[in-house]
């Protein structure tokens, strides 16, 4: 992995016509500019593996898995209510 | 799952809940409505109106983590405004093996109660994983 270190207004290009540009730095924070093509995607990462893992979701769904499921995340409810009651 | 999972489930309709968005990678369903089998528990599903799929096992997250307090962002805040009473629901991935389930804490489907408005956002913590094994073992 090619690591560059950029301040603040620095830009990186990348091929011929996508430019990321550093617009702010406040604490762990980075505000990014991109000029790209309008046919360049652009997402979030973590958009990216939501939607595939909705999509996932989506197809697993059935009732063998569900009624398994169910029983065992609502045990694992129980039990912890169990547990809390306790420190109370 | 496929047919009415009305019919399949033996469950009540709840409550519709609308996305003006839908969830990522389904954005043309708005409206859901939310199932139970019982009041007690913690696994839901979440399934269009309009027809059978897309549908989604959804778990209320404080059954995961009984501290769970999503961090919203700025939009999402002003999105749902100051008078919200927000759920969470986080999507389930069920796999034929129920141990590799997985949750998505990163971003649950939130609720505003009052009005039955839902969005699927982005939490700010960064300690809520996209892909949560449910069950530690995996982990």
């Amino acid at each position: 992995m090619l690591v560059i270190n950029r301040k603040s207004s620095e830009s990186i290009i990348i091929g011929d016509n996508i430019e990321i540009i550093v617009s702010e730095i406040e604490n762990d924070r980075v505000k990014l500019c991109i000029n790209a093509p309008r046919e360049v995607s652009i997402l979030r990462k973590e958009l990216l593996e939501t939607r595939k893992l909705n999509v996932q979701a989506n197809e697993n769904v059935s009732k063998q898995n569900f009624t398994q499921l169910k029983s065992l995340a609502d045990n694992m409810k129980k039990s912890r209510d169990v547990k809390s009651d306790g420190k109370h | 799952m496929t047919a009415s999972h009305l019919k399949d489930f033996e469950i009540v309709p709840k409550d519709v809940i609308h996305f003006d968005e839908g969830m990522f990678g389904f954005e043309d369903y708005k409206d859901f409505v939310i199932m139970q089998e019982d009041d007690d528990s913690c696994l839901m599903l979440l399934q269009s109106i309009q027809s059978e799929h897309p549908a989604f096992v959804v778990m209320d997250p404080v059954a995961i983590m009984s501290d769970y307090s999503p961090i919203l962002s700025k939009h999402d805040k002003e999105y749902f405004g100051k008078d919200s009473n927000l759920k969470y629901l986080v999507v389930t991935v069920m796999f034929s093996d129920v141990s590799k389930t997985l949750v998505n804490l990163k971003s649950p489907i939130a609720i505003d109660v009052n009005t039955n408005k839902a969005k699927q956002v982005f939490v700010e913590n960064e300690d809520y994983p996209i892909r949560y094994h449910l069950f530690e073992s995996e982990q």
